[in-house]
């Protein structure tokens, strides 16, 4: 059933809130594409506001948001995704010998392809933690996973992605 | 420890640059919105319910945590009753064997069959007028 009219206002201001972070989460769920993060927010909102998805107070909102985005991310993506992430990295690493000096200028996106080349739990854990700023349980609560799980995933994908970051790019 | 933390601090402020990056290029709220209440009022008409995820995560073992014992409890119940029910079957096919075939009979039960026997049971009884004891 969709929301009656103050709770739908609310809950479009309890997203409006959190909108950023959302879109931010959302390409971290789509391997840092822009476009497919776009699409699953949006369907995201659809699900919400349609009543489709409906939040009954199990956890805090944000945790719970995230739960939705992250679902459907999972629906939406598309088998290339992340094959033309790592595509690309590799084709920018044979390029040009130079190319660590590149991604070190460019350093957002070479964290972005750093990420990518994380095993999914991994990207999500370090960017629930370090990106939202959540705890590794809140962050185990959106994944659908055990905090303890949460946990090892925090400290190898930190370890890996620092080796990423410093030993290859910088 | 302290270096550890301090790469921490680096990772953490190379997220919060790709926060900014990605905040700046957000799209607008507003917008958005109004495309999706359009979308909305149209899905509005087939509800299909995408729960809680945490709901979702724990709907299943929810099931089998009641489920199992309930299960259990019926399956006790049925085994309790059908051993009952071959219990009064077997007690019925004892008495009815016992009362037949399986009657106790002694095994010098033929030795009274003599000669004449059937004459013993046609004695009238003394004392007792015409009466006769009956067979």
């Amino acid at each position: 059933m969709a929301p009656t009219t103050s709770a739908s206002t609310e809950l479009e201001a309890s997203l409006e809130a959190l909108h950023e972070s959302s879109f931010g989460w959302a390409r971290s769920c789509c391997d840092g594409d822009r476009e497919e993060a776009h699409d699953v927010l949006h369907t995201t909102y659809v699900k919400i506001l349609s009543g489709r998805a409906r939040f009954e107070g199990r956890s805090t909102f944000r945790t719970w948001l995230f739960g939705v985005i992250r679902l459907t991310a999972l629906e939406e993506r598309r088998a290339s995704a992340r094959q033309r992430a790592l595509a690309d990295w590799d084709e920018r690493r044979e390029a040009d010998p130079l190319d660590a000096a590149l991604i070190a200028v460019d350093e957002r996106e070479a964290l972005r392809l750093a990420l990518a080349r994380l095993p999914a739990r991994q990207q999500e854990v370090l960017h629930l933690v370090f990106y939202q700023d959540l705890s590794i349980a809140d962050a185990a609560e959106v994944m659908g996973i055990s905090v303890g799980s949460a946990r090892t995933h925090y400290e190898r994908g930190k370890k890996r992605l620092r080796t990423l970051l410093f030993a290859e790019g910088g | 420890m302290i270096e550890d933390a301090g790469r921490d601090e680096d990772l953490r402020a190379r997220f919060e640059r790709l926060r900014q990056e990605d905040a700046s290029q957000a799209p607008a709220f507003g917008a958005m919105l109004a495309h999706v209440r359009s979308s909305a009022a149209t899905l509005q008409r087939r509800p299909v319910v995408v729960a809680d995820t945490a709901a979702s995560r724990w709907r299943p073992s929810r099931l089998a945590l009641w489920g199992a014992p309930a299960l259990l409890a019926a399956s006790l119940v049925f085994w309790m009753v059908e051993d009952r029910l071959a219990d009064r079957e077997f007690d019925l096919l004892v008495s009815e064997w016992s009362r037949t075939d399986g009657a106790l009979q002694s095994p010098t039960r033929d030795l009274l069959n003599v000669p004449g026997a059937f004459l013993l049971n046609q004695v009238p009884a003394v004392g007792n007028g015409s009466s006769r004891r009956g067979l």
